[in-house]
C-alpha cells in the first residue's frame, strides 16, 4: 500500500472510533487493533501478545505518579477558601490597572497555575470566586469569561504541568527542565492577555466600570496575607524540585502533604473534603492514565505500521523550512484541538511529530512548550474544549458565548506560540541557567 | 435479576474506587518516606519505582468501573449530542460493544500473561522479587470488574435510554 494511504486509513479509523463515541483509551487501543488487522494482516493472537506486556509495562511507570498526587493537589484546593483569598488579595492589587479586577482571572490563574498541575483545576478555582464576583459589579462578560478561559489554561504551562509530566515520560526529556521551560512562556502569555484587557479597557472604559473605594494601604497589606498560602505552597513545591530534595514526581507528594497540612492548620480540612477530592483525583486520573497507556499500544502499533516514518518521509519529501513544518505543526494541533483534549492530542501525536521536529533541529525541550501551548490552545477551542465546558458550568452561558470570549485570547496564545517560535530561548534560557547544558 | 446485577457491579466499583484511593493515599506516603529516608538518613525503601508503579497501575485499571460509572471517562461527544431517540441508543451501545470487545481481549491476554508467570512462579528482576502474577491479579480483577459494568451499562441503555455525561472534569 502506498506509504501516505497507510496513515490516512490510521486517521479514518481515529476518525470513526472516536467520532463514534467510543471512550478515548478503548477508541485509541482499538484503532491499533483494527489497523493492525487490516492493513498487516497481523493475526489477532499476535496482537494479543504484544498488546498486553506494553500496557502492563507502560501502565507501571512510577513516574506517573506524579499526575494524580498534583490533581488530588488541586482538588483538595478547591474545595477550600484558597480561590475567595486569592480574589481578596489580588483585588487591590490590580485596582490601579486599566482594566481593575478583570486582572484578578490573569494573576490568579499564574499564581494558581504554579501549584496545579491542570488547567481544568485552575479554571475552575479561580473561576468559582471570580466570575460571580465580576458579574456583580458589572464587567464586560466577554472579557471576564474570556481571560478565564485563556489564563485558566496556563495551568499546563506554568509548572507544575501533567501535561509536561506525560511528554517528559513519552519524549524522554528532563522533566526538571520542562518545568523551567514553561516559567517565562507562561508569564509571556500571561502578559499578553494583561495588556489585552488593559488596552481594551482604556479604549472602552465601560468593560470594567470604574469601582467604589480606592484601596488603603492596609487593603493592600491584608491582601499581600491571603496571598501568603498560596505563595507559601508555591514555594514548598518548587523548592522542592528545584533544591534537590525531591524529582518533580516526588515533589507532587510534598505538595500534597503540605496542602493537606495547610487545610488542617486554616481548619478546612473536613472528613468530606478529604474523601471527596481523593475520589475525585482517583476518577480524574483514571481517565488519564488508561489514555497513556492506550497512547503505549497505539504508538507501537504505529511503528509496526511505519506511519511515523512514512508521514516523515513525505513531509522531509516537501523540503519544508523548519518554521513551515513549525507552522504546519500548529495547524495540526489546532484541528486536532477542536475534538479532542490535551493529553489524547499529546499521546496521539508525539509518535509522528517528536521525529519530525527533532531531525528539522527543533530543541525537545523547545517543542515540548509549544506542544503544551497548542495543548492549551485545544482547552479553549469548541466544540471540545475544557475550560469553555467549566465556565460553560460556571456561569450557565451557552458554550458558543463563552467560545466567542476567549477567541482574542485564542488568537494572543497563537501570537505568543509565534514568539517562542522566533525566539526560542525565551523557552530554553530558564533551564539552561539552571541545570548544566 | 437486572436491577441485583447492577447491585453487584455498583458494589465492585465502590470497592474499586476505595482500593485505588487507599493506593493513592500509599503512594504520597511511600514517596514522603523516601525523601526523609533519602534526604536525612542516607538511605531508601530501595522499592519506590517497584511499588509505586504497581499501585498507580493498580489503580488505574481498579478505577475503571467506577470511573466509568460516573462517567468521566471523556469520550468525543459530538454525535451522541446530534443524535436522539433510537439512532442515540443505538450509537451508545455500539460504543459500548466495542469497548466491551477491546476490553475483554485485554482482559483475556492479561489472564494468559498471570497463568504463565503463575505456573512459573515468575519474580520481578528486582531486589523486592515481587511475584508478578500478584500485580497482574489486581490488573485482571480491575477489568473484569469494567466488564461487567459495561454489561450492566448496556442494559441500562436499553432500559431506560442514554444518560448524559459529566462535562465538567472537576466537581
Amino acid at each position: 500500500m502506498e506509504s501516505l494511504g497507510v496513515a490516512l486509513v490510521v486517521l479514518l479509523l481515529v476518525i470513526f472510533y472516536l467520532g463514534l463515541g467510543v471512550w478515548v483509551f478503548a477508541g485509541l487501543m482499538l484503532v491499533s487493533v483494527s489497523g493492525l488487522i487490516l492493513m498487516l494482516d497481523m493475526p489477532l493472537h499476535r496482537i494479543g501478545t504484544i498488546m498486553a506486556p506494553l500496557i502492563i509495562r507502560s501502565s507501571t511507570s512510577w513516574e506517573l505518579s506524579a499526575i494524580p498526587m498534583f490533581i488530588w493537589m488541586g482538588e483538595i484546593m478547591l474545595r477550600t477558601d484558597i480561590s475567595a483569598r486569592l480574589f481578596r488579595g489580588l483585588s487591590p492589587i490590580t485596582h490601579s490597572l486599566p482594566g481593575r479586577l478583570l486582572h484578578t482571572n490573569i494573576f490568579g490563574s499564574a499564581l494558581f497555575a504554579a501549584v496545579s498541575g491542570s488547567s481544568a483545576a485552575t479554571t475552575a478555582t479561580v473561576g468559582k470566586i471570580t466570575t460571580g464576583e465580576l458579574m456583580k459589579r458589572q464587567y464586560s462578560k466577554s472579557l471576564a469569561f474570556g481571560s478565564l478561559a485563556g489564563a485558566g489554561s496556563l495551568g499546563l504551562l506554568i509548572p507544575p504541568s501533567i501535561v509536561m509530566i506525560v511528554y517528559g515520560v513519552l519524549a524522554e526529556v528532563s522533566i526538571s527542565r520542562l518545568f523551567a521551560a514553561g516559567v517565562i512562556p507562561g508569564l509571556m502569555i500571561a502578559g499578553l492577555y494583561s495588556g489585552y484587557v488593559a488596552i481594551v479597557s482604556l479604549l472602552d472604559p465601560s468593560v470594567a466600570p470604574a469601582s467604589e473605594d480606592k484601596p488603603t494601604g492596609r487593603d493592600l497589606a491584608r491582601g499581600v496575607i491571603d496571598l501568603i498560602p498560596i505563595g507559601l505552597l508555591i514555594f514548598i513545591v518548587l523548592g522542592a524540585i528545584y533544591s534537590g530534595l525531591a524529582t518533580p514526581s516526588e515533589a507532587a507528594a510534598v505538595g500534597v502533604i503540605s496542602t493537606l497540612a495547610l487545610t488542617l492548620a486554616t481548619r478546612q480540612l473536613s472528613r468530606d473534603v478529604f474523601f471527596e477530592s481523593l475520589i475525585s483525583a482517583v476518577q480524574t486520573s483514571c481517565m488519564i492514565a488508561s489514555i497513556l497507556m492506550a497512547a503505549a499500544f497505539l504508538s507501537t502499533a504505529m511503528a509496526y505500521l511505519h506511519v511515523p516514518q512514512d508521514v516523515a518521509a513525505a513531509i522531509s519529501g516537501l523540503e519544508l523550512t523548519p518554521v513551515a513544518l513549525i507552522g504546519i505543526l500548529a495547524l495540526f494541533y489546532i484541528m486536532l484541538g477542536m475534538f479532542l483534549e490535551g493529553i489524547s492530542i499529546t499521546v496521539m501525536s508525539l509518535p509522528i511529530t517528536l521525529p519530525l521536529v527533532i531531525a528539522a533541529g527543533f530543541d525537545p525541550i523547545w517543542f515540548g512548550v509549544f506542544l503544551v501551548i497548542m495543548v492549551e490552545l485545544a482547552q479553549i477551542t469548541p466544540p471540545v474544549g475544557f475550560n469553555l465546558f467549566i465556565i460553560q458550568a460556571l456561569t450557565k452561558t451557552p458554550i458558543l458565548r463563552v467560545a466567542l470570549a476567549a477567541a482574542p485570547f485564542f488568537l494572543l496564545m497563537c501570537l505568543g506560540a509565534a514568539i517562542l517560535t522566533a525566539f526560542p530561548e525565551i523557552a530554553l534560557w530558564l533551564p539552561d541557567a539552571l541545570f548544566d547544558k | 435479576m437486572v436491577d441485583a446485577l447492577d447491585r453487584l457491579s455498583g458494589w465492585l466499583c465502590r470497592l474499586g474506587i476505595w482500593a485505588s484511593a487507599a493506593l493513592l493515599v500509599y503512594m504520597v506516603v511511600h514517596v514522603a518516606v523516601e525523601i526523609v529516608l533519602r534526604s536525612f538518613f542516607d538511605s531508601s525503601t530501595y522499592s519506590l519505582d517497584e511499588f509505586v508503579g504497581y499501585a498507580i497501575a493498580s489503580m488505574t485499571f481498579l478505577s475503571l468501573g467506577h470511573t466509568f460509572r460516573e462517567r468521566r471517562l471523556i469520550r468525543v461527544n459530538l454525535l451522541k449530542s446530534a443524535t436522539h431517540g433510537r439512532a442515540r441508543t443505538l450509537a451508545e451501545l455500539l460504543c459500548i460493544a466495542f469497548t466491551f470487545a477491546m476490553m475483554l481481549f485485554l482482559t483475556a491476554y492479561i489472564w494468559r500473561a498471570l497463568a504463565r508467570d503463575w505456573s512459573r512462579g515468575t519474580v520481578s528482576p528486582t531486589l523486592m522479587e515481587t511475584p508478578i502474577w500478584l500485580v497482574e491479579s489486581v490488573f485482571f480483577c480491575g477489568l473484569v470488574i469494567f466488564l461487567l459494568q459495561l454489561v450492566v451499562s448496556a442494559i441500562q441503555v436499553v432500559r431506560l435510554g442514554v444518560e448524559d455525561d459529566s462535562e465538567e472534569p472537576l466537581r
